[in-house]
């Protein structure tokens, strides 16, 4: 899916009709709009999303009076009983079903009443258009188009703000990212079936009533369960949406504390950033070792019970070798030979002289035994490195505990931190100030307590499924007794397969999905990075978390440079495209914005192999689009623009670069 | 006023196709993920009719084959 154009009436600063038409041509995919502060590019960013979403996400932090959408001056020349109208068009088309063309268009008025105050429309309006053959009929279903186009969760990894990137690793956003993945997988149709399923087979089953005592307790146990298990389902589910609710309020603060005009504040809420990101490195790395810890457990602990027996062993070895019984002198076969030929190595005929023969026998028993020996003499050399193993165990074991310890201490002192800072906002003599962070606090610890329930809850779902599966199983014994409910025992015989199947292919999609995004980042980003040295992998665990882990085993995510973190950004970005199969164009406002200069160039050398199949749209202050970052990026670039701001009429013009 | 096309994902159906061998459930598996998209929209959809009037179809048709 591309961009055709964006047409922008009235909007913000953007006075009358403007229209700007991106690069659709595969082969030089890159459009560019260039404009200093305050020009208007992250409004080209926020028109997009606000015509597709309803929603402008990147306002900038000069926005403190809320100015509204429809162009200041528009609104100030408006007489009274007039109207005016601010329009944001996309016009876009599908490549990949015959270049179908789509078009949307969010619109919000306001007039002027005749004492003169200006009164905006509530509510935007939404169209979608679509071409089917020769004609464009209106869109119905909006709203499952656009999620098809870029669902909501995942538009953030689409149209991204560079100088936002720290936001793209948070929890929140990994959760969205998820729930996204699971939309446009159609994940959530196999697990909506699976439910469905499993109430229908629920319900056959209640059907079965009267047939024997045994089965009417079983019916009236099962009942009970699935009563608390349902219930707990409800509980979590409200649960885990208060739990997002209360996480987007914390982000919002953080983010207002972040744009606050006050710089102290604006400091410290990146201190704190900082600080969290540390602590969260800080807890998974103790987690890690915790985890080495039980490993090793877990293969040394049996060895450990042994050691007294193989100590032992070892003792008993040496002190036969001592005694020089062992190893043998003689080798068993030797004088089994000579037993059976009869003769002696000395010449004597055993078979006529008993005690000749009879020596030979009990030489024959000894050097069986012997033989024996040479295997307790191996079994030395088995046993000395699991003696060597248990001791090394206790030395590793000692090791990761110090490590815990002193991750433990820094952990105690980065929440010391975190408290200092949070006193320190409280303490600002701005009331505003104080309360977002005094809400902030309290929102923590709903969270805390929110997580620690849905924590019991979970446990209470699983001893509840358990048990069910339990009681399911006799039931179905029972019903199979019975020849009456032959049909029935069929169903859901059948329903049980097709619930198996179904739970199968679900959990399989999910692990490839996600290990086939884990690889992919992992793979862009070493190759891209340049400190190829001092990073080993990157992780994404079920939740679609990212971890950076280096090659000291640690895990770093929280201490990469602005810079990593874009190259970091643009990997996942890069993957999540590739394997969701999201085709929807890139719009990144200030890519390089915090990027030094030499990996500016770096990036802008790197960015047109990086998203080579995808529309990608620059918005980029004149700093960032340098004469060199323009001759990287010249074979790619289709279409460059550069955004006049006339600040008498508070209107930015469009014009081709350079003009 | 036109409504997107609604499909049931490639890759799940590639997947059903590996991993089910028996026709039967199959069918079914096809049938009730088809009644789910097509009913997508409705938040609380009177699915148990329709999934008990499938158990019964593709029970029987597998007891008439056994």
């Amino acid at each position: 899916m591309k961009i055709q154009s964006i047409e922008l009436e009235n909007y913000r600063q953007y006075r009358g009709r403007v229209t700007v038409e991106l690069s659709c041509d595969s082969s030089k995919n890159i459009t560019v709009i260039q404009g200093v502060n305050g020009s208007g590019k992250t409004n080209m960013l926020n028109a997009v999303n606000w015509c597709l979403y309803g929603r402008e996400e990147h306002l900038s932090k000069y926005n403190t009076k809320k100015q509204p959408i429809i162009n200041d001056a528009e609104l100030r020349e408006l007489s009274a009983e007039q109207r005016v109208i601010a329009r944001v068009t996309l016009k876009m088309i599908d490549e990949k079903d015959n270049d179908r063309f789509y078009q949307f268009e969010r619109s919000i008025g306001a007039r002027k009443d005749i004492s003169g105050r200006i009164i905006f429309d509530r509510d935007s309006e939404f169209h979608a258009y679509m071409q089917i053959e020769r004609d464009i009929q209106e869109i119905q279903e909006t709203e499952m188009l656009i999620n098809r186009i870029l669902p909501h969760g995942v538009k953030s990894f689409f149209f991204f703000d560079g100088e936002r990137l720290d936001e793209f690793f948070k929890e929140e956003k990994s959760e969205k990212v998820r729930e996204a993945i699971f939309d446009v997988s159609q994940l959530y149709l196999l697990d909506r079936t699976i439910e469905h399923l499993e109430k229908t087979v629920f319900s056959i089953r209640g059907e079965v009533k009267g047939e024997s005592p045994k089965v009417d307790e079983i019916q009236e146990k099962i009942k009970a369960i699935e009563g608390g298990l349902e219930s707990s389902r409800q509980e979590k589910k409200e649960k885990e949406e208060k739990l997002r609710n209360i996480r987007s309020k914390i982000a919002e603060i953080e983010n207002k504390l972040k744009d606050c005009s006050e710089s102290v504040v604006r400091a410290l809420q990146c201190q704190r950033e900082s600080l969290e990101g540390r602590l969260e490195e800080i807890e998974k790395n103790i987690e890690k070792i915790r985890e080495q810890v039980t490993d090793n457990i877990l293969e040394i602990g049996p060895l450990i019970y042994c050691l007294p027996a193989v100590n032992d062993a070892i003792v008993q070895i040496d002190q036969k070798a001592e005694k020089g019984e062992i190893p043998p002198n003689i080798r068993h076969t030797f004088v089994k030979e000579l037993l059976e030929r009869g003769k002696c190595i000395c010449g004597t005929d055993t078979k006529a002289n008993d005690e000749a023969r009879h020596r030979l026998e009990e030489l024959l028993k000894k050097a069986i035994i012997s033989e024996i020996y040479e295997e307790i003499i191996e079994l030395k050399y088995i046993l000395k490195p699991i003696k060597e193993q248990v001791a090394k165990f206790s030395e590793d074991q000692n090791l990761l505990r110090k490590n815990i310890s002193s991750l433990e201490e820094e952990k105690a002192k980065i929440k010391s931190e975190l408290q200092e800072v949070s006193t320190k906002l409280k303490g600002i003599n701005v009331e505003e100030i104080t309360n977002l962070e005094i809400t902030r606090d309290q929102l923590r610890r709903e969270e805390e307590g929110l997580i620690r329930d849905l924590g019991v809850i979970d446990q209470r779902i699983t001893n509840a499924r358990i048990m069910l599966d339990k009681l399911q199983n006799e039931l179905d014994e029972e019903l199979k007794k019975s020849k009456k409910f032959m049909e029935i025992n069929e169903k859901l015989n059948l329903a049980t397969q097709t619930l198996n199947a179904l739970g199968t292919i679900r959990q399989k999609l999910i692990d490839d999905i996600r290990n086939t995004i884990e690889n992919k980042t992992r793979e862009y980003f070493l190759r891209l990075i340049w400190k190829k040295e001092t990073y080993d992998t990157v992780l994404i665990d079920d939740d679609y978390g990212i971890s950076v882990i280096n090659k000291l085993g640690s895990e770093c995510l929280g201490t990469l440079s602005a810079g990593e973190r874009q190259i970091l950004a643009l990997s996942f970005l890069a993957a999540l495209r590739e394997v969701s199969g999201f085709d929807a164009p890139i719009i990144i406002d200030t890519p390089l914005g915090r990027i030094s200069k030499e990996h500016k160039e770096t990036i802008a050398e790197l960015l047109p192999e990086f998203l080579k199949d995808a529309q990608v749209t620059l918005l980029m202050t004149d700093e960032e689009y340098t004469s060199r970052v323009r001759q990287l990026l010249s074979q790619k670039v289709g279409r460059e623009y550069e955004l006049c701001y006339d600040e008498s009429r508070s209107q930015t013009m469009v014009e081709p670069y350079g003009k | 006023m036109a409504t997107p096309r609604l499909r049931i994902s490639k890759k799940i159906l590639e997947e059903i196709d590996a991993q089910i061998e028996d026709e039967i459930v199959k069918e079914l598996a096809k049938n009730l993920l088809r009644f789910e998209l097509e009913n997508w929209r409705i938040e609380k959809l009177h699915f148990k009719e329709f999934f008990i009037n499938q158990l019964t179809i593709y029970c029987r048709k597998r007891m008439q084959k056994t």
